[in-house]
């Protein structure tokens, strides 16, 4: 039997990452294209957007490629 | 349901209907009996009823943002959790998988400091959003006690192999991006990763690697931890290469060793397949064997039975267990690749 227990995968659909973005004040910057992703540092885009890390009440985010992609899912609690 | 029903009544005789109790007690088993029997089934098969609700999601989910999310994530936790249950890998992947959506409201209270949250996209991406899914429940979830005493390439190796697997499955529209895109990087990671990948996908063609391989990884991988580097190398490169000549085996030939027997992996495999044996001098012969490897104190025997032999697996089954000191562990039906025979249906079973 498989255990009862699921992974909880935490997720944000692209619908709400608007409003999450500018509860904390990072959509202007992203649609600036200000933001980099904290692993290959990468302009990140509402386009290419592949995770999200939260970190002292601010997000840091990451792009869709496959390389950042399974490095963000490493980190995956 | 009576007293449902009468309550029903008296509710609408104060609303100023009349309806005849007797009425509804004679038609309600019209609905409550096939209302009953699929509720029964899919409170009996959980996957489904996410795959469902999914369906039936998507078709408010251009009204409702609640509706979107529910259809991403039922359909994505319905495949993978139906994979599970379809091959019956709970020993490989121990853990279904679970979407807790964050939203703007509830971000405070879901994410912690230091918490990776991933991106979903919309439904009709649902596709890529598989693979995503896909990529981080099997990171978390591929054999979760055995992962970190396999070599970094033989692991990615499987990982590719079992996703792969997956997704021709439950999603082959998601298999051209899986090669496009996520395979050819994958297969530089490490190298010989794509070595140890051409092996297990050959394995998986032949009807070896779930079947087998993971099983045996989930089984007895632990005891790899209490072996150097090169022996863990030796243990898994001598385990695959049986394996390999098993899937290569002429049905007729009878020099290919069955069994294995090592410092970790410790498998004998009985193939029933020749028919005049059984009508001959019936299942005694196989009986005999699975008794006999477990006299010699292997671990995992795996009964591999062939058409047309299909009549005797639970006689077979029954048999050994009552003549034995073991059980079955699964029964799986199973898709081969053999030589000279081509693809054919067969029946797998593991006593330990």
């Amino acid at each position: 039997m498989q255990s009862s227990y699921k992974k909880v995968l935490k997720a944000i659909h692209t619908y709400d990452l608007e409003d999450i973005l500018k509860k904390f004040n990072q959509y202007e910057d992203l649609i600036e294209g200000n933001l980099h992703c904290w692993i290959c540092n990468d302009v990140v885009t509402l386009q290419n957007i592949g995770s999200i890390k939260f970190i002292d009440s601010k997000l840091m985010l990451s792009c869709n490629k496959q390389v950042c992609y399974e490095q963000a899912v490493k980190e995956l609690k | 349901m009576y007293f449902l029903l009468a309550l029903i009544n008296i509710r609408l005789q104060s609303m100023n209907f009349d309806i005849d109790l007797n009425f509804l007690t004679s038609i309600w088993p019209v609905y409550f009996i096939p209302c009953g029997i699929v509720i029964l089934y899919l409170i009996m098969n959980p996957e489904k009823a996410e795959l469902w609700g999914s369906i039936l999601s998507r078709l408010i989910a251009f009204f409702s943002r609640k509706a979107e999310r529910r259809s991403v994530s039922g359909d994505i936790q319905g495949r993978l959790n139906s994979f599970v249950k379809k091959y019956q890998a709970d020993d490989v992947l121990p853990y279904g998988l679970r979407f807790k959506w964050v939203t703007n409201s509830n971000f405070e209270s879901f994410v912690q400091n230091g918490e990776v949250v991933v991106i979903m996209n919309n439904h009709q991406n649902n596709a890529r959003n598989f693979l995503n899914a896909l990529i981080a429940w099997t990171d978390q979830g591929l054999l979760p006690q055995v992962k970190n005493f396999i070599p970094n390439e033989i692991m990615q190796a499987t990982e590719l192999t079992l996703q792969e697997k997956i997704i021709q499955s439950q999603r082959s529209d998601a298999l051209k991006i899986f090669r496009d895109e996520i395979l050819p990087t994958r297969l530089n990671n490490f190298s010989g990763t794509a070595k140890y990948k051409d092996k297990l996908s050959n394995l998986d063609r032949t009807g070896y690697f779930d079947t087998i391989y993971l099983s045996e990884l989930a089984f007895a991988g632990g005891r790899l931890q209490d072996l150097l580097l090169n022996e863990v190398m030796t243990e898994l490169n001598s385990f695959i290469e049986f394996l390999e000549r098993l899937a290569d085996r002429d049905p007729i030939d009878d020099t290919t060793p069955l069994s294995i027997k090592n410092t970790v992996f410790k498998v004998s495999v009985v193939i029933v397949a020749k028919s005049f044996i059984i009508l001959t001098r019936g299942i005694g012969p196989y009986v005999n064997r699975i008794k006999n490897a477990f006299t010699e104190k292997q671990d995992s025997i795996y009964v591999l039975i062939r058409k047309p032999n299909f009549t005797f697996v639970d006689s077979l089954i029954g048999k050994v267990e009552e003549e034995s000191n073991t059980k079955k562990i699964w029964k799986k039906e199973i898709l081969m690749m053999a030589r000279k025979i081509g693809k054919s249906n067969a029946i797998m079973c593991l006593f330990r």
